[in-house]
């Protein structure tokens, strides 16, 4: 059977990948925080579902739930338009056999439907069919009822599908899709049109006639015939290569260039960040990392004077160059060659990179100080944590990156993507973070806790001061490991 | 120009270049042919300063090359794709590649409208990146930007590989055109023996790792290699 043979040589490559192999004690790591946040979201889910009108402190749970399913659909419907992509190349071997087409075109649009998303999905609806659609409704119309909204996000699926591989994937079409939704968000929320509550309402009438559930499967036959159709007609190499369009991304950073080597250098790594796909796709989510900052500064849970918001101070000035820096070197791995054999001095592409770090942080404290509208004391702790990253995280990470021997391997995505990334990289992340806590913890202590502040933002300068020396010692180390940094590099993977 | 003192590395036991003295005087083309695994990239790489050599010294221009950098501003290299930034286009390449090497803007773009014959129009303007480029106009780009600056020591690993028999033959006019003022030291790989003895004027064997053949150019240079390769 074709499919169960495309399927193993599927799991084989999983298995076989040297990326799962050498990070095998990261996998395992990984995979129990997976499992735990799984479970963790079944039982949230059993108990909402259990306790659905008291939770939302409603009369009538299923019309409310239905109101939140809109949304969840809705967001479900942005987040897939991101994430999801077909594995197109995975085909790329079996194309010249002599295998049907239809049946290639099958097993691709079966594999693009297994998803994580499908069973969070299942996890938010079966809890609430159990109990809240069974005791009212009975078992025909609740099984209709799962069968329909399951089918809804399948539908959603391949719809996707079909639009990311008709409109090319370029910065304009999420941008419009961005707008779109922002718009609907705004109608909705300026009560012009409450569509929402619209489509909530029809939901509830479907459970009266709950054949009218039938809607949603069809949608997604529909849906998956379309693609079918489509693929039939255009499965070719070029179908999936990657379009070039998105080649002029980034202008030739001129101005950079005119500002000497240390420019030309860091226009060089603006463009590996920007026309790489790994890389952009965390310099898209670096946002999200900015917005961090109301998990901790708006809630009371962080109470306000623990060592928590100096976390938050470093982690949200911190992070979006902590990803950069982090890897500094071995995102340059695939050219390390070239580096190491032009006339280029290590100093400048040490002070290049440290350069861009200290503007990323910069930036993101700037972006960050919003915050201050949570308290005056937060934009003290952003600024003394900042400092303490510009004098300290920066030099301090570029040193640990000068151990690193994997190259990060760019073309592919960057979610659910450890190829480079090793255990020692989360445990490094610890003492940074730990370091300006227990600072400010002692001086809190001793019932200081502002002198605290200033000791963090003090360390910086005092790091800051001692750059050149920094830079130094970081070249050293390089100059000094760099037969095993490029043998490393050398190897994919 | 080259001067390889004792030159030995191996890998987990099994020794892979065992070179006991080779010199390559200044001006000289020289070829260097041997079957996969005989240590042509290891030795070229060691000649870059890429590896580190279990013994021996390898110095250019009476530089020693470990620890100092000096050598690297009149030295040119194309061994493969890790010496291509595949995420530029290629104007962007050489301009970074020109820059470094000491060029001016005029100067670089003097060198590749210098080029552009051996580019055969297909490398610049293409408003595509290095890495949509095909393997072929990918190694046009690499050993162009190898002849940048005003090289004296040009280092190519199987140049030939992946061009077209038109590039080949531009190549072939390039390398002896800069060759003949005899200010360029030229180190070139290739398994195609007819190349390698028309452009060098002198051709080593390696096998094992060792110089198994030291041929100067004469007439029987290609007769005398194809005997030695014959199976």
């Amino acid at each position: 059977m074709l499919l169960t043979k495309l399927i193993a040589h599927q799991w084989k490559q999983q298995r076989r990948s040297p990326i799962w192999q050498k990070n095998l004690a990261v996998n395992i790591i990984i995979g129990f925080f997976f499992l735990l946040l799984f479970l963790e979201a079944v039982a949230v889910s059993v108990l909402l579902a259990l306790k659905w009108g008291e939770a939302f402190n409603t009369t009538d749970p299923i019309a409310h739930y239905h109101g939140v399913l809109v949304w969840y659909f809705l967001g479900l419907f942005v987040f897939r338009f991101f994430i999801q992509k077909l594995p197109a190349v995975e085909i790329r071997p079996y194309q010249h056999l002599p295998i049907q087409k239809k049946n290639l075109i099958n097993y691709l649009l079966f594999r693009g439907s297994i998803s994580f998303f499908n069973l969070l999905t299942l996890v938010f609806l079966l809890p609430f069919a159990l109990f809240q659609i069974l005791p009212v409704h009975g078992t025909v119309a609740t099984t209709l009822w799962l069968l329909g909204f399951l089918s809804l996000d399948m539908a959603f699926n391949y719809i996707i599908i079909y639009l990311k591989k008709n409109l090319a994937t370029n910065f304009k079409m999420v941008a419009v899709t961005v707008a779109a939704v922002a718009l609907l968000a705004m109608v909705e929320y300026l009560k012009w049109f409450q569509f929402s509550s619209v489509i909530a309402q029809s939901f509830n009438t479907f459970l009266t006639a709950p054949f009218l559930f039938l809607f949603f499967p069809l949608l997604a036959v529909l849906a998956y015939r379309l693609n079918f159709a489509f693929f039939k007609k255009g499965m070719y190499l070029e179908a999936f290569q990657s379009n070039s369009k998105d080649d002029s991304l980034v202008g030739n950073l001129q101005y950079l260039n005119k500002i000497g080597r240390l420019g030309q250098l860091i226009s060089m790594d603006i463009k590996l960040q920007l026309r790489n796909k790994r890389t952009r796709s965390m310099v898209m989510m670096s946002p999200l990392f900015l917005l961090y900052g109301l998990i901790f500064y708006a809630s009371d849970d962080y109470a306000k004077d623990s060592g928590w918001l100096i976390f938050a101070g470093v982690f949200i000035t911190g992070s979006v160059a902590i990803n950069y820096l982090q890897y500094a070197f071995a995102y340059e791995g695939a050219f390390n060659d070239y580096l190491q054999s032009s006339a280029l001095k290590m100093g400048e592409i040490v002070r290049a990179k440290m350069a861009l770090g200290t503007a990323v942080i910069v930036v993101s404290y700037l972006l960050t100080t919003p915050y201050v509208f949570f308290g005056t004391e937060i934009l003290l702790i952003n600024t003394a944590c900042m400092l303490f990253n510009i004098g300290f995280l920066v030099p301090g990470l570029l040193f640990f990156a000068t151990y690193n021997k994997k190259t990060m391997v760019l073309s592919k995505g960057s979610s659910f993507n450890y190829q480079g990334v090793g255990a020692t990289h989360f445990l490094v992340m610890l003492p940074i973070f730990l370091f300006p806590i227990m600072l400010y913890m002692t001086f809190k202590w001793l019932g200081h806790p502002n002198g605290g502040l200033m000791a963090i933002g003090f360390i910086g300068l005092v790091a800051l001061a001692l750059r050149k020396w920094i830079i130094q010692m970081i070249v050293d180390n390089l100059k000094e490991k760099k037969y095993i940094i490029a043998d490393g590099f050398r190897q994919r993977y | 120009m080259i001067q390889i003192n004792q030159l030995q590395k191996s890998y987990s036991g099994t020794t892979v270049l065992d070179i006991e003295n080779l010199q390559v005087p200044k001006g000289e083309s020289f070829g260097l042919v041997g079957n996969n695994g005989a240590g042509k990239t290891t030795l070229f790489r060691l000649l870059l300063d890429l590896l580190l050599a279990d013994r021996g010294t390898v110095s250019i221009k009476g530089i020693a090359i470990a620890g100092d950098e000096s050598w690297k501003h009149f030295t040119g290299a194309y061994l493969d794709q890790g010496f291509l930034i595949d995420f530029l286009r290629p104007e962007e390449f050489f301009t970074f590649t020109g820059e470094i090497k000491g060029m001016s803007s005029d100067e670089i773009q003097l060198f590749l409208s210098g080029m552009e014959d051996f580019f055969n129009g297909e490398v610049l303007g293409k408003k595509k990146l290095i890495r949509n480029f095909s393997m072929g106009n990918q190694q046009k780009i690499g050993i162009a930007a190898a002849f940048m600056g005003h090289p004296e020591l040009i280092v190519l690993d199987e140049p030939f590989n992946s061009l077209d028999p038109s590039t080949q033959i531009r190549l072939k006019h390039l390398i002896k055109k800069k060759k003949e003022s005899k200010e360029i030291t030229f180190l070139i790989s290739s398994h195609d023996l007819s190349h390698i003895s028309e452009v060098c004027d002198r051709v080593v064997i390696l096998e094992e790792g060792k110089v198994v053949h030291d041929l100067h150019a004469g007439s029987d240079t290609l007769a005398s290699l194809e005997s030695y390769f014959a199976v």
